[in-house]
């Protein structure tokens, strides 16, 4: 890491921060953990995922919408967190339970007389960013042509691309981070089938490509499918984003899973991050993150733990569950190794402390915290499979809705496959393997030589799955032939929600929505449809387009309504898959 | 099951028939949607309301509509969030302008007149918008923007509260008929007997009056929309820009800014979906008109349909030559939601005391072969 220094303003406060990271990593590193606060309850606000599409803001003097998740060129950089009047944030905190999704609609609220000074007053305060007029120099669109398009540069994006590279197709591979590997590029566990760490297995596949001189595109965000193209993004930071045209035969979507922030009390402040942010910061940004607890009961849960306590950063692993259930060998062998305190059965969690958490109250124990890393649930790129027309069925083992699909990732869209993680593999050998056989079947549908080896391939891919994970193997059985009779499996697991006041479990950081908010829908209102919960609530209509919430959002009404996940269902997804700045889309040239 | 009033369609303007004929003490009305209320057009709109038409009829039609909407709040369990922030038509062209001076002599005899304004106005009042080019502006302090799905949702309410039946995901396949009669509706699940039923399917209404051998001139329009991040509240009325296809904006109560334009144009298809020529040209026109959206960022987009008509009015009533007890109450032509509190009580009016009030009668159904159309050419927002 080149050391260059970057001089950071942050609300008047001067911070020292390197060049090459994100603005976002910098400040965490500084200790400011809070951004902005809540729209409706002025609550103080950090990010919980630490990604490419974070929906956080940071106002500088040249974009009004800066993406934390940037990285900035220049000497100094001038940036603030939107602020809001002093009234406005003493009225919100002094009433801030009120100021809920059933505030406009109370009764007295709703009259005339009552609400015209209201809604003038919200207005003039609305925490956003202010937009300035700026003139800059102006994007370009670039056009990427190609057989197949690899959207995810992880284990399995890779293992596909230089498949098929071999086997003679033309690939290209966007990943929107500035880093290639995907998830693996920050996690350090040695796992079963492979004889390094996933990091460096995952580097040696950049190597190879890199050297095979594929077609990698770093920082490229896939941006949505459009009836008259499929539309890119390349992130420019303080630059404007500029716009690509992805003209390519197939799509494979390699985008693994996402992991989605826990339900506890005062689950929005500032501290409370996902696992695998978590990891990032420890193990690629080198950032010092204090004490920490890891809720979960699964491998991954497990493998946050080790690493993080390996990383000093002490971690206890909290669970609802009676009993670690959901981790297996050789993670329980790492655990005890390592030392890690375990916690399990519990019933109640909430989050303690003023502007960031200081402590985690697990049931009646208070576990000291600088930070909680949720690893209980996550979800795949809902948002580009539902543009894409693909079927999405939710799966129990997996504990996600998933894009329903055949053993090559084959979809109801016939230029759409999904490999990988998205698919619904939890097992990075068996990933890899299943990248390479859907690789075959692509080379064969393109009339490359070597075609006719797809079905052993598949074999050997089947093989290895049924043989590590039986059980995940039987789900994924089940998500193909789902997708073949069009059913939709039966489960039985639900997540946890950890607290009695509702008030204080935010499902949907964006727009502010708590628990209660969602009870409100279902309960007093009668809206079972996700559709109508959605609108009532704003729940998925916010920055991150239901990026944070949708999963959580599932469970919630489904809990409620006591209709399973797969009845619920999921709303209709919408382009763009991050939001784009008006002079890229300007920029299209379709 | 039987029933006195049959509602296909759980739209706005659906729901506003139902929830009338409770009012009025008809509580045996059921509604039925092929998927959940509003999921045709009501939840994709941009939800502006307006006064000002070019026809008399229409603009009379929506001052009723108005003083309704006003009220909804103290009436309903929803707050529908009107707030009459005014509309803004900006102009560029002689013609236009002249029009509009013609037109607004007539609106202020009706009551509602509105604001000439200069390029130099504009720019004092309204510092963010781009005069370059602009001859003069027209504000209407009258119109506004509400929140459709709230007034959508307080028509469920009450309707629910008050003993009418909404039944969703279930699909009128067939209007039944016995001899000159309308007897009931076949559904994707059973067949619903009503004395009377009221066509309220929007864009779809064809498609169901079809069964009973009845068509109005009714063509969908594919509309694709978008919606920016929520920002400061800066935009204050909603902009309507007269030059660049329409391109019209509005920003919301929570400071999203929602707008569109006339491009591309797509008819008689029904098939959802986002073109990156919309993108361009909405992009291009939102940066010209508003140069502060050079950096806002658009959250999402999508596509609704337009149930046009051929003088862009709704067609309210029934024709003589159809079987008897079929009404329609479609073809707004965009302006379902600002139309819907009025429409939805003059068709109430007729069905439970056949009485036609005199501004809902030049847009009954055989207006189109009687060569009586309404002529309205302000048909944006």
């Amino acid at each position: 890491m080149t050391e260059k220094l970057l001089r950071v303003t942050l609300n008047g406060k001067e911070l020292q921060c390197t060049r090459n990271e994100p603005l976002a990593v910098c400040l965490y590193r500084n200790g400011v953990k809070s951004f902005n606060s809540g729209y409706k309850s002025q609550r103080p606000r950090g990010f919980t995922n630490l990604e490419w599409w974070m929906p956080e803001r940071l106002q500088s003097e040249e974009d009004a919408f800066l993406n934390p998740y940037s990285r900035v060129d220049q000497d100094n950089l001038t940036i603030r967190s939107h602020k809001t009047s002093l009234s406005y944030q003493l009225i919100t905190r002094m009433i801030g339970r009120f100021i809920d999704s059933e505030f406009p609609h109370r009764p007295i609220v709703r009259k005339r007389p009552f609400w015209n000074p209201t809604s003038k007053y919200l207005r003039k305060n609305l925490p956003n960013p202010s937009p300035i007029n700026v003139s800059g120099e102006k994007a370009k669109q670039t056009v990427v042509e190609t057989d197949v398009l690899v959207v995810g540069s992880g284990i399995s994006g890779l293992s596909f691309a230089l498949k098929l590279k071999q086997l003679g197709g033309k690939v290209a591979v966007v990943e929107g981070d500035y880093v290639l590997g995907g998830r693996a590029s920050y996690d350090e566990s040695i796992i079963y089938g492979l004889t390094n760490s996933t990091r460096s297995y995952v580097e040696n596949l950049v190597r190879t490509a890199k050297n095979e001189s594929a077609h990698l595109l770093q920082n490229v965000v896939f941006d949505g499918f459009f009836d008259d193209g499929a539309l890119g993004v390349e992130l420019g930071g303080l630059r404007a984003d500029a716009p690509i045209l992805f003209k390519a035969k197939y799509f494979v979507f390699a985008t693994g899973l996402r992991d989605q922030p826990s339900l506890f009390g005062n689950n929005d402040l500032p501290g409370h991050i996902v696992a695998s942010s978590a990891l990032k910061l420890t193990n690629y940004y080198h950032v010092k993150l204090g004490r920490g607890v890891v809720i979960g009961n699964n491998e991954y849960a497990a493998r946050t733990a080790i690493q993080l306590k390996r990383a000093g950063c002490l971690a206890t692993l909290v669970t609802g569950c009676e009993s670690l259930s959901g981790v297996r060998e050789p993670y329980l062998t790492g655990l005890q190794e390592e030392e890690v305190d375990i916690i399990t059965g519990v019933r109640q969690m909430r989050a303690e402390g003023r502007g960031e958490i200081r402590s985690l109250m697990a049931d009646e124990r208070r576990l000291d915290a600088d930070f909680i890393a949720s690893a209980e649930s996550w979800f795949p790129a809902l948002e580009i499979f539902g543009q894409s027309n693909v079927l999405v069925g939710y799966c129990d083992w997996v504990g996600s809705m998933l894009p329903m699909h055949g053993w090559y990732g084959e979809t109801a869209n016939p230029s759409v496959f999904v490999i990988g993680r998205s698919s619904g593999i939890l097992d990075e050998p068996a990933c890899s393997a299943f990248a390479e056989a859907t690789a075959y079947h692509i080379a064969s549908i393109l009339n490359l030589p070597a075609k006719n080896e797809a079905e052993g391939k598949l074999d050997v891919a089947k093989a290895a799955l049924n043989d590590r994970y039986p059980d995940n193997y039987r789900a994924y059985s089940n998500i193909v032939s789902c997708y073949e009779r069009s059913e939709i499996l039966n489960e039985t697991s639900r997540r946890t929600v950890y607290t009695a006041d509702p008030y204080t479990v935010f499902i949907c950081p964006c727009e502010d929505v708590t628990l209660h908010d969602i009870h409100r829908a279902v309960k007093e209102h009668g809206f079972a449809d996700i559709e109508l919960v959605k609108r009532y609530t704003g729940i998925c209509t916010g920055k991150c387009q239901g990026k944070r919430c949708h999963m959580s959002g599932i469970y919630a009404i489904s809990s409620l309504t006591g209709k399973p996940p797969s009845i619920t269902g999921t709303y209709r997804q919408r382009p763009m898959v991050i939001t784009t700045s008006v002079e890229s889309l300007e920029a299209i040239e379709p | 099951m039987k029933t006195n009033v049959l509602v296909v369609g759980g739209g706005i303007i659906g729901l506003s028939i139902a929830y009338n004929l409770v009012k009025k003490g008809e509580k045996d009305v059921v509604v039925i949607d092929r998927k959940y209320v509003g999921s045709g057009s009501t939840t994709r709109c941009a939800s502006g309301f307006r006064v000002h038409f070019f026809s008399d009829e229409n603009t009379l039609f929506a001052i009723e509509s108005r003083k309704r909407l006003m009220k909804a709040g103290d009436e309903l369990n929803f707050n529908p969030l009107v707030e009459p922030i005014g509309y803004m038509w900006l102009l560029y062209d002689d013609a236009i302008l002249d029009a509009y001076r013609k037109t607004n002599v007539r609106w202020g005899q009706l009551g509602v007149p509105a604001t000439p304004m200069t390029p130099e106005d504009v720019n004092e009042t309204h510092p963010y918008i781009n005069t370059d080019g602009m001859i003069a502006a027209y504000y209407g302090p009258q119109d506004g923007e509400l929140h459709h799905d709230f007034l959508l949702y307080g028509y469920r309410d009450a309707i629910l509260k008050r003993g009418g039946k909404i039944l969703e995901y279930v699909d009128a396949k067939k209007l039944l008929t016995n001899g000159r009669r309308i007897k009931g509706v076949e559904t994707s699940d059973t067949s619903i007997e009503a004395d009377k039923v009221v066509v309220a399917g929007g864009a779809w209404s064809n498609q169901i009056l079809e069964t009973a051998g009845v068509k109005v001139p009714i063509t969908p329009e594919r509309k694709e929309i978008c919606v920016m991040e929520p920002m400061k509240h800066f935009i204050k009325p909603v902009l309507i820009n007269t030059k660049l296809k329409s391109f019209y904006i509005i920003q919301t109560a929570r400071g999203e800014a929602i707008g569109s334009i006339d491009h591309p144009i797509m008819k008689d298809t029904f098939e959802y979906g986002n073109t990156l020529e919309f993108l361009k040209e909405y992009s291009r026109a939102a940066m010209h008109t508003i140069p502060a959206l050079r950096k806002a960022r658009v959250l999402r987009v999508w596509s609704g349909f337009y149930e046009v008509t051929p003088d862009h009015s709704h067609i309210l009533g029934r024709s003589p030559e159809w079987p008897e007890n079929l009404y329609i109450a479609a073809g707004f032509s965009g302006h379902g939601l600002l139309m819907a509190p009025f429409a939805g009580e003059a068709m109430a009016d007729l069905l439970l005391e056949n009485r036609i009030t005199p501004l809902m009668e030049p847009f009954r159904p055989s207006r189109f072969e009687e060569g009586k159309q309404i002529s309205e050419k302000l048909v944006i927002g």
